[in-house]
C-alpha cells in the first residue's frame, strides 16, 4: 500500500464511520421476536442473516425496512405461535389447546436458528415480546381474547373490560390477531 | 463444436455451473447461509459479520459469540489460503449477478464486454483498490462507535441472500442496493467488488498467504498484446505480475489469451517472507485447535432430568414432595427453570426443584401423570421427564365447606358471626378449624360458628380472609372454605358485592342421573357448537352452580334441558369429556359421577331441593337513585320444599316463586328492597306489588313464607362482524336458546356469532312475608303498596 492509498484509507475510514454513526441517530424501538432482553444488545449482535425469518412457521417475523439503523433486523409483525400447536391460531384451536396442554411443544425456532445469540435462550418467565393495550372505544367485550389466551393472562375486570396480567403475558400478539374489532394493540417491551 | 469443447471454454462453463449452483442454494432455497452455517448447535459466523459483532460488543464480552466468530474466521482463513479469492468468481451470488448482467449487456451490444478497458487506472488515481481496505476499516470502526453491525444492513451479499425471505418493501430496498452494485459494474467491471467490498478486502489480505493456482505469463509465447490486463475482472496487471493476491481464479485470462500464454501453476513460488509464513503457521495451528474445542464447548450438553420419587402411591387429598434432579454427568445443575405439570391435582408452586404435590380428592382410584420439564438454555439441552402415580381412594366421599356469609363488611369495632356449612348434610361437623388472615381476632378457633371482631381502629379499609377447614374423617374427605370481609371506614358502605356476570355457568355435581336422557350434538351456531342434554327427569346430588351460586345437596329437575358447551364426568366408570366439536349421541338412562357441565342455559320444569342457597346481586351502575340495590339471601331451610319453575320469564315473574317453610334461621342476613325508581320500573314492567325492606343480622321465623322472583338470564353479547359492522342482540330468559339461534340466524345469515359468551344474571328481588318472626335490628327503608 503506497502513501496515497494509506491516506485515502484513513480518510475513508473516518468518513464511512461518521456516516454510518450519523445514520444511527434516528433509531427507534420495534417489537422483536422472542428472546430479546435488551434492544441495544440485540441490535449490536444481529448480523441480519434472516434465518429467523426463514424458520418462523407463522411467517410473523419480517425484516425491518423502516429504520435505516436497524435495516434488515427481524421484527415481529405478525404473531408468535410460541407453541407448535398454535402455529395457526384460531378460537377453537386455542381453547382446545388450553384444555389439553400436556402435549404442548415449544416452537421458538427463531431462537434456535440465531447464530449469534442475538435471540437468546431465556428462562420462559423472562420472555417478553411486547405489551398489550386494549382500546376501550373499539372493544366490544366479546371476551374472545380471554378464551383464547394460551397463557391465561387475560381476565375480566370489575367493569367487564379485558385486563392483562403482565406477569403471565409474554406478548405473543395472538389476541390481537384474533380480536374481531382489532381493539388490542401491542407496544414494544421496554425493560 | 471444437471451439465449444475447447478446454478454455469448458473451464469457464464449469465455473458458471458452480456459480449457478451456489446462487440457487444461497438465494432461492436457503436464507442466510452465507452469513452463518448451523449444524448441531455449532454455528460459525462469516468473518466480516463476526468481526463486526465482536467489535460492537466490546464492552459486554460473550465467549460464545467470540468462539463462533473465531471458528468462522478459521474456516475462512484456511479456505482462503488454499483457494485464494476463489469465492468471488466461483460462488459469490453478487459476483454471479454482476457477471450475468454484464454478459447480457455485452450480448445486446450495449457494453462491449470483452473489448472494454479497465477504465479506472489503478495508479495515481483516487479510485484505487485500497479503498476497500478503508471501507473495511470504516465498517469495523463504525461497529465500535455506533455499537451496531451496520454494514450487515446494506451488505449486497447478505441482501441478495435474504431477498426472497424479506418480501415487500425490504425487497425494494434490496433491489436498490443490488441494482446499484450491478449498475456500477456496467460502468466499470466489478466496480463494487474491486473497490468497495469489505469482504473482498478481507479476502485480499488473507489471500497474500495463498501459494496455489497463481496465473503465470509464459514469457516465450506472450506477444505482449495486453488483452489479459484489459479483460481481467479484477484489473490485475498480469503481465507485470503485480497484485496477484487480488486474483479470483476466474481463469478468464487463461480462456481469452489468443496465444495460450497464461498458465496456472499448482504451487507457485511463495512470495511471502519468512515472517509471514511463520505467523500464518501459528494462526493456522491456533484456529485448527480452536474449532474442535469450541465445537465441544458450544454444543448444548445433554442433561438428565429425573424426579424422586420415580413412582408413588398417595391417598386422595394427601400430599407428597417431589424433587427434580437435573444433572450433567455426575454434576448437579442448580438454579434452572423447571416447570411442573400434573394431569390432576395441583402443586403449591409450578416451578422450582422441590415442589409439593397435592393429590385430587377422589372416591375412585386414579392414575395421575406428573411432568417436569427443563426448557434448556445456551449451555444445556432441554429435557422432560414423566412419572406416573396412583391416587388411591379410601372410599371417602368428597365434601364442600363454605362459610356463610361468604363476604361481609364490618365497621371498626364491630363484629360479625360466621357459620360453616359442610355438604353433604350428613357430615358430622365435628371440629372445624378457623383461621384468620388480616387484622382483628376470632372468638374461637374451633367450632361450628365463630365471631369475628374487627379491630377498634383502622387507618384504611382493610381486607380480611377467614377460612374454615373441615378435617375429614374415615368416611369424608377434608375440605376448606373461605369468607372474605372488609373492615370499612365508611359507615354507609353497601353490602358486599357479588359478581354474577361471567362467561357461562358451571354446574358441578357429585352425581347426576338423567331418566330418559338424551345427549345430542353438536348443534352449531356460527363456528361454535353446543351439546344439548335433555331428560324427562334428572336428579342431582351435591350440586353447585357457579355464577348464580345455587347450591343444593339434592335436587330433582323435571323436564330438564341443558345447552352445554362441554361436559365431563365419569360415565359407567369411564371418564367422559365432551366438548362442543365432538359428535355425541347418547340416550337412555345416563348417570354421571363427579362431573361438571359448562352450560349456557338450564331450563327445567320443577326443582326440588332439600337445601337451597340463593346468593345474588344486582349489578350496580345504571340506577339513578339511592344506594345500589343489592339483594343477598342465604337461607337454610330445614324442610323439603318444592319450587316449580314456570315456563317463561313473564310467567315466572307473575307467579313469584313461593318458598314455604316451617322454620327459618338465618344469620348474617341482609335484604334490601329496590329503590323507588327500581320498584316503579318493576311495577310498570312486571306489575307486582311489593312491600318490605329488611336489613337484619339475625332473623328467625316460624311458618314463614318467602316469595322470590327468580333470576333472569340475559344473553348479553353476541355479535356479527360483517359488512354492517357489529350487531348485538339481547335475549331474555323467556327465549329459549333455540329462539336466540333463530333470531340470530334470520338476522344476518351465516356469520360469526358468540351468543354463548356472556350470560348476565340478575336477581331482581327477594320478598319475605313473615307470619311469626322475631327480628332484631330491622330497618324499614321503604314501603309501597298499590
Amino acid at each position: 500500500m503506497n502513501r496515497r492509498g494509506f491516506i485515502v484509507s484513513i480518510i475513508g475510514l473516518f468518513a464511512s464511520t461518521a456516516l454510518l454513526t450519523l445514520i444511527g441517530v434516528g433509531k427507534s424501538k420495534t417489537i422483536r421476536p422472542p428472546g430479546v432482553v435488551d434492544e441495544d444488545k440485540f441490535v449490536s449482535s444481529c448480523i441480519r442473516c434472516g434465518k429467523c425469518v426463514e424458520v418462523c412457521p407463522t411467517g410473523g417475523i419480517k425484516l425491518d425496512y423502516l429504520n435505516f439503523y436497524t435495516l434488515g433486523t427481524p421484527v415481529l409483525e405478525g404473531y408468535c405461535a410460541f407453541y407448535i400447536q398454535l402455529v395457526e391460531p384460531s378460537e377453537e384451536k386455542n381453547v382446545h389447546f388450553k384444555r389439553s396442554r400436556e402435549n404442548a411443544e415449544l416452537c421458538l425456532r427463531c431462537i434456535d436458528a440465531c447464530p449469534t445469540s442475538a435471540l437468546k435462550r431465556l428462562p420462559l418467565k423472562k420472555i417478553k415480546i411486547s405489551i398489550p393495550k386494549n382500546d376501550k372505544e373499539k372493544c366490544t367485550k366479546c371476551y374472545i381474547c380471554v378464551a383464547i389466551c394460551p397463557f391465561d393472562a387475560i381476565s375480566v375486570d370489575n367493569e367487564g373490560w379485558p385486563s392483562f396480567d403482565l406477569d403471565k403475558c409474554i406478548g405473543c400478539k395472538q389476541c390481537a390477531i384474533l380480536c374481531p374489532p382489532r381493539s388490542i394493540t401491542h407496544e414494544p417491551y421496554e425493560g | 463444436m471444437v471451439s465449444v469443447l475447447n478446454m478454455k471454454n469448458v473451464v469457464q462453463w464449469i465455473r458458471h455451473v458452480s456459480q449457478a449452483l451456489f446462487f440457487v442454494f444461497f438465494v432461492l432455497f436457503v436464507i442466510g447461509t452465507v452469513c452463518s452455517f448451523t449444524a448441531n448447535g455449532f454455528a460459525p459466523i462469516e468473518p466480516l459479520g463476526g468481526l463486526q459483532i465482536i467489535f460492537s460488543n466490546m464492552t459486554t464480552f460473550n465467549t460464545r459469540i467470540l468462539l463462533m466468530v473465531l471458528s468462522g474466521i478459521a474456516i475462512f482463513v484456511i479456505t482462503t489460503i488454499l483457494f485464494g479469492k476463489a469465492w468471488c468468481a466461483w460462488a459469490c451470488p453478487v459476483g454471479s449477478v454482476v457477471e450475468l448482467v454484464g454478459y447480457a449487456f455485452s450480448k445486446a451490444k450495449l457494453v462491449p464486454y470483452t473489448r472494454r478497458k479497465n477504465r479506472v487506472a489503478p495508479k495515481n488515481s483516487l479510485l484505487n483498490k485500497n479503498i476497500k481496505h478503508a471501507v473495511l476499516g470504516g465498517v469495523l470502526g463504525s461497529a465500535i462507535i455506533s455499537r451496531n453491525p451496520a454494514w450487515c444492513s446494506v451488505c449486497p451479499i447478505g441482501t441478495i441472500c435474504r431477498g426472497s425471505a424479506a418480501g415487500g418493501l425490504v425487497a425494494v430496498a434490496e433491489t436498490v442496493i443490488v441494482g446499484g452494485v450491478v449498475a456500477s459494474s456496467l460502468y466499470e467491471n466489478r466496480f463494487f467488488c474491486r473497490f468497495l467490498c469489505p469482504v473482498s478486502s478481507l479476502l485480499t489480505i488473507i489471500s497474500k498467504l495463498n501459494p496455489f493456482f497463481k496465473p503465470i505469463v509464459k514469457r516465450g509465447s506472450c506477444k505482449e498484446c495486453g488483452i489479459c490486463d484489459k479483460i481481467c475482472p479484477e484489473g490485475i496487471p498480469l503481465y507485470k505480475e503485480k497484485e496477484l493476491a487480488e486474483c479470483t481464479k476466474c481463469l478468464v485470462c487463461y480462456s481469452k489469451c489468443p496465444q495460450n500464454g497464461v498458465t496456472f501453476k499448482t504451487i507457485s513460488r511463495f512470495n511471502a517472507s519468512k515472517k509471514m509464513l511463520i505467523s500464518a503457521a501459528i494462526v493456522l495451528a491456533f484456529f485448527i485447535t480452536v474449532i474442535p474445542i469450541s465445537n465441544m464447548y458450544l454444543a448444548p450438553k445433554e442433561v438428565s432430568l429425573t424426579i424422586t420419587p420415580a413412582n408413588f402411591t398417595i391417598i386422595s387429598g394427601g400430599n407428597i414432595t417431589f424433587t427434580a434432579n437435573l444433572s450433567f454427568g455426575a454434576a448437579a445443575i442448580p438454579n434452572k427453570d423447571i416447570v411442573w405439570w400434573a394431569s390432576d391435582g395441583f402443586f403449591d408452586k409450578n416451578d422450582g426443584y422441590v415442589v409439593r404435590y397435592i393429590a385430587p380428592s377422589t372416591h375412585e382410584n386414579k392414575t395421575v401423570t406428573i411432568i417436569a420439564s427443563f426448557y434448556g438454555d445456551e449451555e444445556y439441552k432441554g429435557a422432560t421427564t414423566t412419572i406416573v402415580g396412583t391416587v388411591i381412594s379410601l372410599g371417602q366421599e368428597p365434601t364442600t365447606t363454605s362459610i356463610m356469609p361468604q363476604s361481609f363488611v364490618v365497621k371498626p369495632g364491630e363484629y360479625v358471626t360466621l357459620k360453616a356449612v359442610v355438604l353433604p348434610q350428613e357430615v358430622p361437623i365435628e371440629l372445624i378449624e378457623w383461621k384468620l388472615e388480616g387484622p382483628g381476632r376470632l372468638s374461637n378457633n374451633v367450632g361450628e360458628s365463630v365471631t369475628y371482631f374487627a379491630p377498634q381502629e383502622v387507618e384504611v379499609e382493610v381486607q380480611v380472609r377467614i377460612s374454615a377447614f373441615f378435617k375429614g374423617n374415615v368416611r369424608y374427605l377434608p375440605s376448606m372454605g373461605y369468607a372474605v370481609g372488609k373492615v370499612s371506614l365508611e359507615p354507609t358502605t353497601p353490602p358486599p358485592f357479588y359478581e354474577l356476570t361471567g362467561e357461562c355457568y358451571d354446574l358441578r355435581f357429585s352425581r347426576i342421573s338423567f331418566k330418559d336422557g338424551v345427549v345430542e350434538g353438536p348443534i352449531n351456531i356460527g363456528n361454535f357448537s353446543f351439546i344439548r342434554i335433555r331428560g324427562a327427569e334428572a336428579t342431582v346430588y351435591n350440586m353447585s352452580m357457579f355464577n348464580a351460586s345455587l347450591m343444593a345437596a339434592e335436587a330433582m329437575l323435571k323436564g330438564l334441558e341443558i345447552y352445554a358447551s362441554s361436559f365431563k364426568g365419569i360415565l359407567d366408570g369411564r371418564v367422559v369429556e365432551l366438548t362442543g366439536n365432538k359428535k355425541v349421541a347418547l340416550s337412555g338412562t345416563i348417570e354421571m359421577n363427579d362431573g361438571e357441565i359448562m352450560f349456557t342455559m338450564l331450563r327445567c320444569k320443577a326443582l326440588e331441593a332439600i337445601q337451597l342457597r340463593i346468593v345474588g346481586k344486582y349489578v350496580r351502575g345504571s340506577e339513578p337513585y339511592m344506594p345500589s340495590v343489592v339483594t343477598a339471601t342465604e337461607v337454610v331451610l330445614s324442610q323439603k320444599y318444592a319450587m316449580s319453575a314456570p315456563e317463561s320469564y313473564e310467567e315466572l315473574v307473575k307467579k313469584v316463586m313461593k318458598l314455604t317453610s316451617g322454620q327459618v334461621e338465618a344469620d348474617g342476613f341482609s335484604i334490601i328492597m329496590p329503590t323507588e325508581y327500581h320498584l316503579n320500573r318493576a311495577l310498570k314492567e312486571y306489575g307486582y306489588k311489593a312491600g318490605l325492606v329488611l336489613n337484619s343480622t339475625k332473623l328467625t321465623g316460624e311458618n314463614m313464607t318467602m316469595y322470590a322472583i327468580y333470576y333472569k338470564i340475559i344473553v348479553q353479547t353476541s355479535r356479527y362482524i360483517g359488512p354492517f359492522g357489529s350487531y348485538s342482540i339481547k335475549a331474555t330468559g323467556d327465549e329459549s336458546i333455540g329462539g336466540v339461534i333463530w333470531h340470530l340466524w334470520t338476522s344476518w345469515g351465516i356469520g360469526r356469532y358468540y351468543c354463548h359468551r356472556v350470560l348476565n344474571v340478575e336477581v331482581h328481588t327477594v320478598l319475605f312475608k313473615l307470619d311469626k318472626a322475631s327480628l332484631t335490628d330491622v330497618q324499614l327503608l321503604s314501603s309501597i303498596h298499590k
